[in-house]
């Protein structure tokens, strides 16, 4: 499976939201994990207010795709674990192109470094180190919560509701996968 | 010094140390208590800012097992250092004032530590700093020589044992010259 | 769960640049092989664990008296936490309730974060969209508008004061930037008093409140600062010390009210006879101040021989329901003080006789002598600090661009008045009726609407009538940061910035201190600023129409703040750039902290009128006469005043004030709520030919036994909204000075009942 393949759809899902990229980003999905939704029966509109209501606004997101909601004592973005997480990325090189104009433990943000050390991997052993670390220690734990929470409120969506299954599958498969890997080393 | 002839209940020392140290929604250090009725004559017209009562004999201090709550030799600030706490629930359930605050989100007690950062640093706590009337301060009960500072304020419940350092000043209540009907 | 994870995340996701072996990466260039994500790779640096805190200033912009200056600690471009300026001795160190609750509302998950446009208006159902797709849809819209009409008259804008920070005033100049258009002119707020005060003394100026401590006699009427104006509180409780007498004349027993020496029940909007009543035996007992009437004033002769023949102490005791020996003893008491002050409040202008009430209350203050003196005066606000360039909201129509032809002009109490060398005009109408303007004006209809720091739903009248004044509109442009029920009617939102995302200026309607409000963090995901938004709207119309638009495309909030600075702001404030307010808030420098203190009164005849015709041209008495109040049309006085946990619909939505401020209530008395069969915390439903409101009681004798307190604010969780049952009935004055008449706000009445 082409992972980093994988996690840059994941990301592009999440991150732009818009009808075309959802479709785009569903596709390729598709195509690395095997077998999507039949797309001739999906309302693309539906399934982009649902993201909207679901993520983005303007009212108040159901479920944001933030980790601090899920993470933080009081759900405070910005807060510790937004430093933490900016902590981290900065460790392995990477930041926002604006730091402080939106939170860096943005799903969207993590799938992206998630890529970056998978590819960094292959050429630097500790890189893969990090995305272990990275996968059983943070999004292992808040990434489930927050499909479970968003699809409660997606009853009529093919798409977005898949992503979130597929998404959660993925984190928990790749948190067995290492420590998995721990256990044989 | 809780002065509540000073306080006009605008929550500003509650906020302040909310917007200070971000505690969760639910966990509030300090909060305005109004006066019952029975005690001033106005309802919702009268409070008492509380949060911790950095007592003489803090009983937070006494049935701790982890040394969470310390009382300091310099300045008699309760200092509770949460990172220690192992949530056996002891000062929440023993602390009659309430001030040890159950978070059961983090599975801690919490408690207002007179912002001893900011003290240390020379800095006046949230609260004080905050207050737009005033009415929170610092005193030195060694040298506080105020006739109207009060211990135990009617509906301020009275815990000897412990000896609250909490002082306060009484508000007090307008003359009335009421017309009876709007029309 | 969470402690679990918390404990995880400390011992953390391994950074282990320790081993730098980033560094070697850098040289062998792996990282460059990397294909670029949406984050950006950097070489490695150092990472910064603690740091010192990056201090910046702001200014809370929000329409209150009390303006405050912040001083913001910022560490790795978030806010952390903020304090109040304790260079101000005005804010001396604190904000108040919703000010601490900043750092929480800038970072809410809850904020508008992208351009959004709503499929089917009201639906629910929205798509993100780019700036530029907004811009286009807005640009085109306005195109097509001036093709179909020959004018730009059907773009409208509704905008008060959601955000005073003066450079966002460009949103009028953004609409002047694109032609000639309609502008609900007129303010909710505080227009009867402003028209009363100018007719009276030819402009409204209010006493440095800080003056407060030299008084030795302070009414606080029809106002409660204890609650809108709390740091004014530390100044009157001095005075009080030093042995003034603090007196509350209020149809509520307010906050303030608990805090005076003496708290006076009147009826509600009798003010106006409660203080002829205490003018007649000033009269009588020849207590006022001859020099001051002989020499500064005119008509005081005329308004004698008023007193005498239509007012009576006894007649005005049955009208307000004050005592009439208390009305003796209060006229005495204030008339013999050295000085005496009076603080007009905006709840007793708020009233189909509000102008009138205030009018009363300033004669009261000019035959004692009271004007003109440290300490004294009539205090109701003041413009003197605002004297900025207005940079941004002046801007020139493009070329042949066609508008009105009527005689209006733009007034605002804030700004001077526009009157512009063409023929044309912007069409104006009364921004508190805009549901019934909407319905009603043609020729050409109201078809874009943009709402910028207003929100009408949650704050304007006759909220049935204005839903269905919305299903006329084409298009609905909505500028906000979080979600509400305006938004919930628009078609297009756009995500606005908070203070600490621009860089602006501030000052107060009420305290003189002047405060440079700064960039402190970048602005979150997408939001703009007014100010940009008008830039990249102008640019957007000129790629589509050249020439269409003549707003300047700076995008930098620094320069439209710079722009404002002039001259005699530097003068006035002891500044010699605006630099200088970088080490904290300035306070004006006064000749005398008294308004008037020279006397010379900016009327026709330079005197205080007792006897104004200016007040006769715009359909008033010459002298503040007696006028009724409204006639109440149903059983109980529904007040709605301001609660302390919010400004209006902002505020109350924040999680953090949800501790304190957890659902609305209806205060009732017991002798009412007994007939009617209502217990403390029953389900309530209060009605009246408007609509109603279901909202849980509390019984308390704050309020008369037939009146009922709900305060005005929008909650996240609850469906409520007292405007609901406020109609749009007018007030008396504000059509002099700032282009409409006001709003009868506190003139309704309803029934209730158990729910």
């Amino acid at each position: 499976m082409d992972k980093p393949k994988l996690l840059e759809a994941f990301r592009d899902f999440f991150h732009y939201g818009r009808k075309e990229q959802l479709r785009e980003a569903y596709t390729t999905i598709g195509a690395v994990c095997g077998a999507a939704s039949s797309s001739e029966e999906i309302d693309w509109d539906l399934e982009e207010f649902t993201f909207n209501r679901l993520f983005t606004g303007p009212m108040a997101p159901k479920a944001p795709a933030v980790a601090s909601v899920y993470l933080d004592p009081e759900g405070l973005i910005q807060g510790a674990v937004t430093a933490e997480i900016r902590t981290f990325y900065q460790s392995i090189g990477l930041s926002l192109y604006e730091m402080g104009s939106e939170p860096e433990d943005s799903l969207a943000y993590e799938l992206d470094a998630c890529r970056y050390l998978l590819l960094l991997a292959r050429k630097v052993p500790e890189a893969a180190e990090a995305y272990a670390g990275f996968i059983d220690k943070h999004l292992a734990i808040w990434v489930p919560e927050f499909t479970a929470r968003a699809r409660e409120h997606c009853p009529d969506s093919l798409v977005v509701k898949d992503v979130l299954v597929r998404l959660s599958e993925w984190v928990e498969n790749e948190a067995g996968t290492t420590t998995q890997h721990k256990e044989t080393v | 010094m809780v002065n509540s002839k000073k306080c006009v209940g605008c929550y500003s020392c509650a906020q302040a140390c909310k917007n200070q140290y971000h505690q969760e929604p639910g966990v509030v250090w300090r909060d305005l208590t109004p006066i019952a009725t029975k005690h001033y004559p106005h309802r919702e017209r009268a409070f008492y800012s509380l949060a911790c009562n950095h007592c003489d004999q803090p009983v937070c201090a006494e049935v701790c097992p982890v040394q969470a709550h310390v009382k300091r030799e310099k300045d008699g600030i309760v200092v509770h250092s949460a990172e220690k706490c192992i949530y056996c629930h002891a000062c929440i359930d023993e602390c009659p004032y309430g001030a040890a605050k159950d978070n059961v989100v983090l599975k801690r007690a919490e408690k207002c530590s007179m912002c001893v950062e900011r003290v240390d640093a020379g800095l006046k706590p949230a609260c004080v700093l905050g207050c737009p009337t005033k009415a929170l301060t610092i005193v030195d009960l060694a040298t506080l020589d105020n006739p109207k500072a009060e211990q135990y304020p009617p509906g301020f419940d009275k815990h000897e044992a412990l000896n609250p350092s909490t002082r306060f000043i009484r508000p007090m209540a307008p003359k009335l010259a009421l017309a009876n009907k709007d029309s | 769960m969470k402690k679990e994870l918390k404990k995880n995340a400390n011992t953390a996701v391994c950074p282990f640049s320790r081993r730098g072996f980033l560094k070697g990466m850098v040289a062998t260039g792996v990282l460059a092989s990397i294909p670029a994500g949406i984050l950006r790779a950097n070489a490695w640096e150092r990472i910064h664990y603690e740091g010192k805190y990056d201090i910046f200033r702001n200014a809370c912009p929000r329409n209150c008296y009390d303006t405050c200056s912040i001083k913001s600690y910022v560490r790795n471009g978030v806010l952390d936490f903020i304090e109040g300026a304790q260079e101000s001795t005005f804010t001396d160190g604190a904000l108040c309730v919703k000010g601490y609750a900043y750092p929480r509302r800038v970072y809410s998950p809850d904020r508008i974060k992208y351009p959004m446009k709503q499929v089917g208006r009201g639906t629910g159902n929205w798509k993100r969209i780019s700036w530029d797709e907004a811009l286009t849809e807005i640009s085109e819209k306005i195109l097509e508008i001036k093709k179909k009409d020959g004018s730009l008259l059907g773009m409208a804008l509704d905008k008060y004061s959601g955000n005073f920070g003066i450079t966002h005033y460009g949103v009028e100049g953004m609409m002047s930037s694109l032609g000639y258009t309609s502008r609900f002119v007129g303010t909710p707020c505080w227009p009867a008093g402003i028209d009363a005060q100018n007719f009276d003394m030819g402009n409204m100026w209010c006493n440095d409140p800080e003056d407060f401590v030299k008084a030795k006699y302070i009414i606080v009427w029809g106002g409660n600062p204890a609650w809108n104006s709390v740091h004014t509180m530390k100044f009157i409780y001095e005075a009080q010390e030093r042995g003034a007498k603090l007196v509350v004349i209020d149809p509520l027993l307010t906050q303030t009210a608990a805090k005076a020496d003496l708290y006076v029940r009147v009826k509600t909007s009798q003010d106006g006879v409660l203080a002829l009543g205490m003018a007649r035996h000033i009269v009588d007992k020849k207590l006022y101040n001859k020099e001051f009437v002989e020499k500064y004033s005119k008509g005081f002769v005329d308004f004698v021989s008023y007193l005498k023949e239509k007012v009576s102490v006894e007649w005005a005791a049955e009208q307000s329901g004050v005592p009439a020996e208390l009305i003796r003893q209060l006229a005495e008491e204030y008339a013999k003080a050295e000085p005496g002050t009076i603080w007009a409040g905006y709840g007793l202008q708020r009233h189909m006789n509000g102008g009138a009430n205030v009018r009363a209350i300033d004669a009261l203050a000019a035959m004692t002598g009271n004007i003109g003196k440290e300490g004294g005066g009539v205090r109701y606000g003041h413009l003197q600090t605002w004297g900025f360039n207005y940079n941004a909201m002046v801007q020139k129509q493009p070329e042949g661009s066609v508008g009105y032809l009527g005689k209006d002009k733009i007034k605002s109490e804030f700004t001077e008045e526009q009157e512009g060398k063409a023929k044309y005009s912007d069409r104006t109408i009364n921004i508190n009726k805009i549901a019934e303007s909407i319905l009603n004006i043609d020729e050409p209809p109201i078809r874009l609407l943009w709402v910028a720091c207003k929100n009408p739903f949650g704050q304007d009248f006759d909220r049935p009538k204005l839903l269905k004044a919305f299903k006329k509109l084409e298009m609905v442009v909505v500028v906000d940061q979080f979600f509400n029920e305006t938004v919930q009617n628009a078609d297009i939102v756009l995500p606005s910035t908070t203070l600490f995302e621009e860089y602006t200026v501030n000052v107060s309607y009420w305290h003189y201190w002047l405060s440079i409000n700064e960039k402190a963090i970048p602005e979150q995901y997408e939001a703009r600023s007014d100010l940009q938004i008008a830039a990249m709207l102008s640019t957007k119309m000129n790629e589509l129409e050249s020439g269409s638009c003549t707003f300047p495309q700076i995008m930098d909030t620094k320069v439209w703040m710079e722009k404002e600075f002039n001259e005699g702001i530097y003068k006035y404030f002891g500044i010699k750039s605006w630099q200088d307010l970088r080490s904290g808030p300035k306070k004006a420098k006064l000749a005398s902290s008294a308004s008037w203190h020279e006397k010379k009164f900016a009327t026709p005849s330079g005197k205080y009128e007792f006897s104004s015709d200016l007040a006769a041209d715009y359909g008033h008495t010459k002298l503040p006469e007696y006028k009724v109040r409204r006639k109440a049309y149903d059983k109980f006085r529904v007040l709605t005043p301001h609660t302390q946990f919010g400004l209006h619909s902002q505020f109350v939505n924040i999680d953090y004030m949800e501790d304190f401020n957890k659902e609305p209530f209806v205060y009732i008395n017991p002798l009412a709520a007994k007939v009617k069969n209502i217990a403390d915390g029953d389900m309530v439903k209060v009605f009246n030919k408007v609509g109603n409101v279901t909202v849980k009681a509390k019984l308390t004798d704050n309020v008369a036994e037939d009146v009922i307190l709900m305060y005005e604010a929008w909650f996240r969780k609850a469906d409520f909204n007292v405007q609901n049952l406020v109609d749009d009935e007018s007030s008396d004055m504000g059509s002099y000075k700032t282009g409409a008449p006001g709003v009868a706000i506190h003139d309704q009445f309803a029934d209730i009942v158990k729910a």
